[in-house]
């Protein structure tokens, strides 16, 4: 049980060597054990994500309404010339960086110091503590939305009922385009805040108290420890959380959340990329548009994902 | 030992002299006692009563964030349809939200058709990560980077820029409205390979040479001696990949074009109606989010321990 209830302090790293080498034919089979391993697992990504992908690099340079007996015409590159012109576009990707950015805040920077905050906490206050933390990441995302719209119902939900107490008008949160974003990233953020709390905790709870007392006997103050050990300490948590938030948690958690209290509206206010990308295929049915969207996106994403992922691996300190 | 508080410092013992919260205590007379543990101790930054104080507060405050919003679905879905905005407790619990909402929905195809999802997708992911992380975790082999970094890189890939390749391939293997044409895309995760990969990492070299020196093959060591050690860890991530395939909202939109889809896809259906009613919409929340709560609280702090550890390399 030891090897479950806690990290151990230095990962064994030495290897099943093949040791004894009878025949070459033998360490041919040998070295191939490990491939047959991961076979099942990348063989899924490779059907469902990688080929995929290339075909969406196909269909961005045809012009097709996914319907099979249609013949797919080629239009070289006009459907980016097309997407880049699209006003959508823009209004998008303005979102998504509201949506990041919220994300950012309430999936990492605000969990960061809510965790270091509450990190003296007694094992037993905790543990009640996390129960009621945990309880968010188990509600589907569309339970999510159906929850708060009900909160949020303009006529009689109770956030207006308690605002009003406070003296502020009965408001319709998610059909006002001025708030709706907002609400959408609180909304996510409900889902992803306590879930993030118990990973920092987690996290600072594997750094080794000798690095705190190192830092205290060299007089180093609360913040400047904080700052200088803790935080490096904790990189790797960092970077999962990060990684998290930007990656998957628009795709995956606002996605849903979009869909189930706006729809993308009012207007196109809450519509993201993502959220546009869909609907481009599965509204309007324009294949070439939506794969070419789809391409660009990606590009873009995974430059700017993968150069912050190295940014941030660069400055990480490992215990080990 | 506790499961979630992972090795926590010793607690700390409370301030010696009676005193206000807030007041330090006075440090140079507990330092000045004799041992040197106890000197080496009270140099350390000492949170004072307000630190640990402050921290329930916000631990309450969180706590009641995360659970309010549950507590008001449920309290709702009691209520009368009448008065399902009022507020406290229901003084006279009113199932009728509940027979609205079995009526509102194909709850016998929606409930199978969910649970077989979440079975096959939770244990296909369960087996393919298992097997990807023991391959990754105890040899090494060349390409092992770049083949980690495969694994991960799925993440960059948003479900909906490969959507449309991927209904073009569901439709022409003849899944489109079937469970099966959920599953297949869903088998393999990387969240799924991160998280056993932890665990099997975790696991003493010591051990698996012993089982090796035994003559045991690399499967048998896999299944004789890591899967039966690893067991209850093994029940907690499946319960997370369980709830996380539970919740899954948008391989069902895109795979079913018929109402008789899964959970969720009726949940959104009821809330995007033109007239929504919020008892019923309480009513099948609450219905729908049940078994995964009841599931949770089976493996309580594994589940949550599990989770935590997410986070870690």
């Amino acid at each position: 049980m030891f090897l479950v209830d806690e990290p151990p302090p230095s990962p064994p790293a030495p290897a099943v060597t093949t040791a004894a080498r009878p025949s070459r034919a033998r360490r041919a089979g040998a070295a191939a054990v490990p491939y047959l391993y991961l076979l099942p697992a990348l063989a899924g990504f490779a059907v469902w994500v990688y080929l995929p992908l290339g075909d969406t690099i196909g269909y961005s340079t045809v012009s097709w309404n996914l319907l099979p007996t249609v013949p797919k015409v080629g239009v070289g590159l006009a459907n980016y010339h097309r997407v880049l012109d699209l006003p959508e576009l823009r209004q998008a990707l303005g979102t998504t960086g509201f949506y990041l950015a919220g994300l950012v805040l309430l999936g990492v920077i605000v969990p960061v110091l809510l965790g270091a905050a509450t990190r003296k906490l007694g094992p037993r206050a905790r543990a009640v503590y996390h129960g009621a933390l945990f309880v968010p990441v188990l509600i589907s995302p569309i339970v999510a939305a159906t929850v708060w719209t009900f909160l949020l119902a303009p006529n009689g939900g109770v956030v207006n009922e308690l605002l009003a107490h406070v003296g502020v008008g009965a408001h319709n949160w998610l059909l006002d385009p001025g708030t709706a974003r907002g609400t959408v990233v609180i909304i996510a953020g409900w889902k992803v805040l306590g879930a993030s709390v118990l990973i920092v905790t987690a996290g600072l709870a594997s750094i080794s108290p000798e690095y705190h007392e190192a830092a205290a006997i060299d007089g180093a103050g609360r913040l400047r420890t904080f700052r200088e050990v803790t935080l490096p300490l904790l990189s790797p948590t960092l970077l999962f959380l990060f990684t998290t938030a930007v990656l998957l948690s628009e795709s995956q958690l606002v996605f849903p959340l979009i869909n189930g209290l706006t729809a993308g509206g009012p207007g196109n206010a809450t519509t993201d990329l993502y959220y546009l990308l869909y609907s481009f295929g599965f509204t309007s049915f324009d294949v070439g548009l939506a794969s070419a969207a789809g391409v660009l996106f990606f590009a873009a994403f995974a430059v700017i994902a993968v150069g912050c992922v190295a940014l941030l691996d660069r400055f990480s300190l490992y215990q080990d | 030992m506790s499961l979630i508080t992972i090795d926590d410092p010793p607690p700390v013992a409370p301030p010696g002299l009676p005193g206000l919260p807030g007041l330090p205590g006075p440090a140079a007379g507990r330092a000045a006692r004799p041992g040197p543990l106890r000197l080496r101790r009270a140099r350390r930054p000492r949170p004072d009563r307000l630190t640990t104080l402050a921290g329930h507060l916000l631990m309450i405050l969180l706590g009641l964030f995360a659970l309010v919003p549950i507590a008001w679905m449920v309290l709702g879905s009691l209520r009368s349809p009448a008065d399902v905005f009022a507020g406290g407790l229901p003084t006279h619990p009113d199932i009728a939200n509940y027979r609205d909402a079995v009526h509102a929905l194909p709850w016998g195809e929606l409930l199978f058709n969910t649970v077989a999802m979440a079975l096959g997708v939770s244990l296909g992911q369960l087996l393919t990560g298992l097997l990807a992380a023991y391959g990754f975790s105890c040899w090494r082999f060349r390409g092992e980077r770049v083949l980690f970094l495969v694994v991960v890189a799925t993440w960059l890939v948003p479900l909906q820029v490969t959507i449309l390749p991927n209904y073009v391939l569901l439709g022409r293997l003849g899944l489109i409205n079937s469970v099966a044409g959920l599953v297949l895309p869903q088998l393999s995760s990387a969240y799924a390979v991160l998280l056993l990969r932890q665990h099997i990492k975790g696991f003493p070299a010591e051990l698996l040479e012993a089982a090796r020196l035994d003559g045991r093959s690399s499967w048998s060591i896999l299944w004789r001696v890591i899967v039966p050690s690893l067991g209850p860890a093994l029940a907690a991530l499946e319960i997370l990949l369980f709830v996380n395939a539970w919740n899954e909202y948008f391989w069902p939109l895109v795979v079913f074009n018929n109402p008789g889809s899964v959970l969720q896809i009726g949940i959104g259906d009821l809330l995007s109606a033109d007239t929504v009613d919020y008892g019923g919409l309480m009513a099948a929340s609450s219905l729908a989010t049940l078994p995964v709560l009841i599931l949770y609280l089976l493996l309580r702090r594994r589940v949550v321990n599990a989770f935590a550890r997410s986070g870690m390399r």
